[in-house]
């Protein structure tokens, strides 16, 4: 997937979340600088009492004054201005006391040169005690605003300013600030995901690919895009794939080469035993002979378990494992099938067969008596159970059990070299390629019970 | 039954010592035997001699043994017993269709190698004697399907029924045989030949498990009928094909 830009765009992960991270930060810096500007600008748009001082000032006291003053007054209704010809009466009484140059508040300041200011407090509020004239280094903090301020000029009249208070600020959520945060917020967590995504995406693809991994499957070509550190994981993880895959089919071509060789003098000695006069020792051979049979068998059954699939199918059930039942009743053992006359489903019916019967047979190996039951089980699915009365599995060893060339405990101390531990590995390969499940169980008072737990729909056809 | 007095086999296998053992063991067994190690050297043999039936390998050399069998079956109604190193379902599947007889996976059992060839022969000796309806191998009665050459049998939903060898020949031998009583005897003497176990069953109980297999209710059976001391009779209508 190539897109125009994908040349300009950073390759590596670290610059990607870097590129991410400072975009991010230019853009939040960018929304709260541009937030800022705004409030500096509606406050630029004010009128400056210090220069409406000095403008009132530099008018000639009387009627001009007063007419500017009433403009004033009336262009600007954020300040109530007064003129007054005296000096008011809460200086006359020295409860208020003048700024120093230094501690007038912002919208004062540069007046103090030419004027003498004057902090009578809120209307009504307490004024301060002692305000003199003289600028004293005393009263702590800076002197609230919001109150009225007296401002004596040279020609002896007063300027009343009373600021009226502000008006109350819109709901927080709604504040300007607010809204530049949250939208700040948004945008680069949205730019974050979008990130995410680009970066994580060809990573979840790999990752999905190396846990489809499947080494008898075809491979999926994997997505060669994204970061470059994921692009040369990906390359590294096609070549290791195709290296095991060449280490598997290697394996097992070998595997298959040596059973299928193995069988011509296999079939030679079958033959030659015909013509052993002893019988007891033609006996003996021909156990060995189907000993390393089944074990040849076995090896090339586990090797192509799976590979080339078999078509599911409609099969009887019972039917099939009946088959398997009765041959061992044949044989003079004491195995028993336990279950419907008819029970149809869709499965690969040599694979299944072949479970089945290696479970029967380990059943046999280790006890003197097998049970197969069968039923229907929940939503279309199916349950074989196969159950003997042998010493069981150890809880610890059953998992390690179902891996091809393992034997049980009981397998190595008897004196049986048949099999080289494949039959419940075919067994759990062909299981698992029906999606269905194994699970051990004990049998009381001794045995063990494998169940296997297969899923599916009903097929149409039930008892027939 | 009737038994062919020395019956002239041609064993086409490319291993000698196998070739060997198998016409020693053959002729200790009463038949005559001949070897050829491939494709033309058979055609020399054939060309030479008549045969009753031959055994051939899958694997040889030059022209595989699937392809003399198409060439065979062709030319020929010589009786055919393939042997293959590979035992799966589907290499049996595609040596009887190519027109084998009946087959066998090395490394096999001489004297089931043996059971074959005289079933074989014993078959084709039938279907001379029944002139025409020899070579029947599909059967169709009350839904279920039986095919003779792939042995397999399907019930009227489409379901595969397993049945083992023994069930099978019993089944095919009564299909092949509708509305005819067949004493227990007769029966026996029909599918005998078949490798036969140690612990070879009654036909009674061999019927039995047919039965379970296919019958609605098996213990009032509608297809396979007990004739009071008679036998077997099969009552479904079958259609052949």
């Amino acid at each position: 997937m190539t897109n125009p830009f994908g040349r300009l765009l950073p390759r590596r992960i670290a610059t990607q979340t870097a590129a991410v991270v400072v975009s991010s930060v230019v853009l939040i810096q960018l929304a709260i600088v541009a937030n800022h500007g705004l409030e500096e600008d509606r406050r630029r748009g004010l009128v400056h009492p210090g220069t409406l001082v000095r403008m009132i000032a530099a008018t000639a006291p009387g009627a001009d004054r007063l007419r500017l003053v009433a403009n004033t007054a009336r262009a600007i209704p954020e300040i109530e201005l007064e003129l007054l010809h005296d000096t008011p009466p809460a200086i006359r009484r020295g409860d208020a006391r003048p700024f120093g140059p230094r501690r007038l508040p912002p919208p004062l300041e540069g007046i103090a040169e030419t004027a003498t200011v004057v902090m009578l407090g809120r209307p009504g509020a307490a004024v301060p005690p002692g305000g003199s004239r003289e600028p004293s280094p005393g009263p702590p903090g800076p002197p609230p605003m919001g109150g009225r301020i007296a401002v004596g000029l040279d020609d002896g009249d007063w300027i009343l300013f009373t600021d009226r208070p502000p008006p109350p600020p819109p709901l927080f959520f709604l504040g300007p600030w607010t809204l530049s945060i949250v939208f700040a917020g948004l945008s680069s967590a949205l730019l974050g995901l979008w990130a995410a995504r680009g970066l994580v995406g060809p990573l979840r693809a790999l990752a999905v690919a190396a846990r489809d991994f499947d080494i008898e499957g075809e491979a999926k070509p994997l997505p060669q895009r994204g970061p470059e550190e994921v692009r040369v994981a990906a390359a590294a993880f096609e070549a290791m794939r195709l290296r095991i895959r060449t280490l598997v089919d290697d394996r097992t071509r070998m595997l298959a080469a040596m059973g299928h060789d193995l069988r011509t003098p296999i079939t030679r000695l079958r033959l030659r035993s015909e013509f052993v006069a002893d019988e007891a020792m033609r006996g003996e051979i021909l156990r060995d002979l189907t000993g390393m049979t089944d074990m040849i068998e076995g090896a090339l059954t586990y090797l192509a378990e799976g590979r080339h699939k078999e078509v599911p199918g409609l099969v009887d059930l019972s039917a099939t494992i009946q088959t398997i039942c009765d041959g061992w009743s044949d044989l003079g053992r004491d195995v028993t099938y336990d279950g419907p006359n008819h029970l149809v489903r869709r499965v690969r019916r040599v694979s299944l067969e072949r479970a089945v019967a290696n479970l029967v047979d380990n059943a046999l190996k280790y006890g003197t008596r097998a049970v197969v039951r069968l039923h229907g089980g929940a939503g279309g699915g199916t349950v074989i159970e196969v159950e003997d009365d042998g010493p069981g599995i150890d809880e610890a060893q059953r998992a390690a059990m179902l891996k091809p060339f393992v034997r049980g405990d009981a397998a190595r101390n008897m004196d049986d070299h048949r099999g080289f531990g494949l039959g419940l590995a075919i067994v759990d390969a062909a299981i698992t390629g029906h999606g269905g499940r194994i699970d051990f169980g004990v049998v009381e008072p001794h045995g063990l019970r494998v169940t296997i737990t297969l899923p599916g729909e009903p097929s149409g056809d039930g008892a027939s | 039954m009737t038994m062919i007095a020395s019956p002239h086999i041609l064993v086409v296998e490319d291993d000698r010592e196998i070739s060997a053992l198998v016409a020693r063991y053959l002729k200790a067994n009463d038949f005559r035997v001949s070897v050829a190690a491939d494709g033309k050297e058979m055609d020399k043999r054939l060309a030479d001699g008549r045969f009753d039936l031959i055994v051939l390998d899958l694997m040889l050399p030059g022209e595989d043994g699937l392809a003399i069998c198409r060439r065979l079956r062709r030319d020929t109604r010589i009786p055919i017993v393939m042997l293959t190193a590979k035992g799966d379902e589907l290499d049996r599947i595609i040596g009887l269709e190519m027109g084998a007889d009946d087959y066998l996976a090395k490394p096999f059992n001489p004297r089931e190698l043996l059971a074959r060839i005289r079933a074989v022969l014993r078959r084709v000796v039938e279907a001379a004697d029944t002139s025409g309806e020899g070579t029947v191998r599909q059967f169709a009665f009350a839904g279920f399907r039986l095919d003779a050459l792939a042995r397999r049998l399907t019930s009227p939903g489409g379901a595969e029924i397993a049945l083992t060898g023994a069930e099978f020949d019993l089944l095919l031998v009564l299909v092949e045989r509708p509305g005819r009583v067949l004493s227990r005897d007769r029966l026996l003497d029909l599918t005998q030949g078949r490798a036969a176990g140690p612990f070879e069953r009654s036909i009674d109980i061999l019927i039995s498990r047919i039965r379970r297999k296919m019958e609605a209710d098996p213990h009032h059976p509608e297809m396979i009928k007990t004739v009071r001391s008679g036998g077997y009779m099969f009552t479904a209508e079958v259609e052949t094909s």
